[in-house]
């Protein structure tokens, strides 16, 4: 993958040309002027060569800064250079394809963590089927609702397939992954943004390093992430927590777990917040929703009814000013870093709230190293509920179970006692006259 | 949203449940906004739909009661079922759908049925919804579950009636809510939900009518708490 390649005019700028964009008030996300290109402004020929200078570098560090400041990683041909640096995706290893491929001439780039990103590489056609592939058939079935819109039948027919394929070959993979309902929305995104060849891979680091946690086979590490968000509020804007107390933070649900896609309908708008999401930790999307809740405060404040709470906190307003959330968000996030959250000790160790702390250090990690994780998580996970059964178990047996242990604690006492008899004096001196 | 004027007299909450894909946002959608969604976004959690129904066919010009249903169309995927229960709770109806062109759903209801049955409130109403009946009256008919077994089914079940819908053509979609409706309009006038309740699924129009659904919701908070 060449990096002084075209300059960034193609598929992520595309959607520019046909949207107005009167929310921004700079030159980053989009013109005001639908005509003019946005290459054409200094600002962004300056950024987008800062881009292809940190992808020629893997400069890590200076590409989450660009992929956080105005307007992201600007166009899709960057983003396809940048994504790989940012989720940690080993850099294609030409040298070995010499050795690989003797028999044809693709342009399959050998990634060291044993992936390859042949685009001929059909081998996980036969693979074992993935027992959630029947529900992801449904999902892919009622995909691309909101782009791409300039879509004919068959072409739509076309990324429905290509859709399904990189869903299932990244569940063939890596075989103990969970589908979700949403996940599709997230591939979505990749999809449109990525070649097919880098699409598996990426998705699969993803996969695997960054959104285990809603990959697991039980919810419960998801809906543990999302009892941060009171816990933000309740940090940064009591009033606002203390209104939602009556209500779970579920509102939260689908845009967490989607990473947004299912809840911002235009493509350039989560093609630019992917970019934020995918420099920064994990827990920056939490961070995002707790911010998009306290710009809304006054609206929600006016709300009283938990239905309806609930409904509103749901949806994610269309017009977000982008840039502005993530500053802020980045803002909420450095006055109340997760460490300060009350529930932040009920996170799992090899959640990837903890595993991604790190950045720098998470992109270092292997698919190997997540499937450890995950491991970890399973067994921690099936020791809960085991827990909570028999806690349930306790409280229907509560009568019983209280006469058994008084009686158990009576012998022990007794027992003890009697071993002991000086105690018995001991204890007898704490009542008033009992001398 | 203030419920100072409100146009209805109380306030039911449904929950749509069964099977990924059966229709159940579909029904909904055909139900609050009158229309069918070809392409409409797959449901994560629940999605949420309102509308205000006269419980009664008027006949006797005597002024009618009105009923919000709140209606809480939850995901399908067995995944959510931890999020989605925790809706059931204080529902005083139910829909509970299955797709007329795919047996296991069908077979699925019974799993459905208990879920609903192990946390919702005991007299809660249940209609069986067969629903894309559409796809069973083209010249390839689809249908996988008859008429028959249905019926049969929801009789053995203590379910209020079996209704074969479409939310494309929109047949028989109101019929379907509304049997839930009348019904639980008739248990408020025989007084069977006490409206000052909090675990009640129906909430009237009585004054501080918002900090009782507030405690209502304290109800609902425990998600897979104990007892």
């Amino acid at each position: 993958m060449s990096l002084e390649q075209e300059p960034a005019d193609d598929a992520g700028l595309r959607e520019d040309d046909d949207h107005d964009d009167n929310h921004s008030n700079n030159d980053f996300a989009a013109s005001k002027e639908d005509d003019e290109d946005p290459v054409d402004s200094p600002a962004i020929a300056l950024k987008t060569s800062e881009i292809l200078a940190a992808c020629t570098w893997r400069d890590a560090t200076r590409l989450r800064a660009l992929a956080e400041s105005d307007g992201g990683l600007l166009a899709d041909s960057l983003r396809r250079a940048a994504w790989p640096i940012l989720l940690g995706a080993s850099p294609p290893a030409e040298e070995k394809k010499e050795v690989d491929n003797d028999n044809d001439d693709d342009d399959g780039l050998a990634y060291t963590d044993g992936s390859s990103l042949a685009a001929d590489d059909d081998d996980w056609r036969n693979l074992p089927r993935h027992r959630d592939e029947d529900q992801v058939q449904l999902d892919v079935n009622r995909s691309f609702v909101h782009y791409p819109s300039d879509q004919s039948e068959p072409e739509l027919h076309k990324r429905k397939r290509e859709l399904s394929d990189l869903i299932v070959e990244v569940l063939r993979r890596h075989p103990y992954l969970c589908y979700f309902q949403g996940y599709h929305d997230i591939c979505q995104v990749f999809l449109l943004v990525l070649e097919p060849a880098a699409r598996a891979p990426l998705v699969a680091r993803l996969s695997v390093l960054r959104i285990r946690d809603f990959m697991l086979p039980s919810l419960s590490a998801t809906t543990a992430q999302l009892r941060l968000i009171p816990d933000i509020l309740a940090r940064a804007d009591p009033e606002l927590r203390r209104h939602l107390s009556s209500i779970e933070p579920f509102y939260a649900l689908a845009g967490t777990l989607t990473m947004y896609a299912h809840n911002i309908e235009r493509y350039r708008d989560i093609a630019r917040l992917f970019d934020v999401i995918l420099a920064r930790e994990p827990t920056f999307s939490i961070y995002l929703f707790a911010q998009i809740v306290i710009d809304r405060r006054e609206e929600i404040l006016e709300i009283d009814e938990p239905d309806m709470l609930q409904v509103i906190l749901g949806r994610v307003p269309p017009e977000l000013d982008l840039d502005g959330l993530i500053k802020r968000a980045v803002s909420l996030f450095v006055d109340h870093p997760p460490e300060t959250l009350r529930s932040w000790r009920h996170i799992s160790s090899a959640s990837v709230l903890k595993t991604c702390r790190d950045v720098d250090a998470s992109t270092r990690q292997t698919l190997e190293d997540g499937h450890r994780f995950f491991e970890r998580q399973v067994k921690e996970i099936q020791w809960q509920e085991l827990r909570m059964g028999v806690r349930r178990k306790m409280w229907v047996y509560r009568r019983p179970v209280q006469y058994v242990g008084a009686a158990i604690m009576v012998g022990v006492v007794a027992f003890y006692l009697r071993r002991n008899p000086s105690l018995v004096q001991y204890i007898w001196s704490f009542f008033p006259g009992g001398h | 949203m203030s419920s100072s004027a409100a146009p209805w007299d109380y306030i039911a909450k449904l929950v749509c449940i069964g099977d990924s894909g059966c229709g159940k946002s579909s029904l909904t959608i055909r139900l609050c906004e009158g229309r069918f969604s070809a392409h409409h976004d797959v449901t994560i959690g629940v999605e949420f739909g309102s509308r205000i129904v006269p419980p009664r066919r008027d006949t006797s010009g005597i002024p009618q009661k009105h009923m919000k249903l709140s209606l809480w169309d939850t995901a399908g995927q067995e995944t959510y079922k931890s999020v989605t229960r925790s809706y059931f709770r204080g529902a005083s109806g139910a829909l509970l759908v299955f797709d007329l062109s795919r047996k296991a759903t069908f077979q699925h209801v019974t799993d459905w049925l208990n879920d609903l049955r192990q946390i919702a409130e005991p007299d809660i109403v249940i209609v069986l919804v067969g629903n894309k009946a559409d796809l069973t009256q083209q010249e390839d008919n689809k249908r996988e579950v008859t008429r028959e077994e249905a019926e049969e089914w929801a009789r053995r079940n203590g379910i209020l009636e079996y209704v074969e819908t479409s939310a494309k053509s929109g047949e028989n979609v109101e019929k379907a809510f509304m049997r839930v409706a009348e019904r639980i309009y008739q248990n408020i006038e025989a007084g069977k939900y006490n409206l000052n309740d909090r675990r009640s699924g129906v909430k009237g129009p009585s004054a501080g009518g918002s900090r009782q659904v507030r405690l209502n919701a304290d109800a609902n908070k425990s998600s897979g708490g104990c007892c």
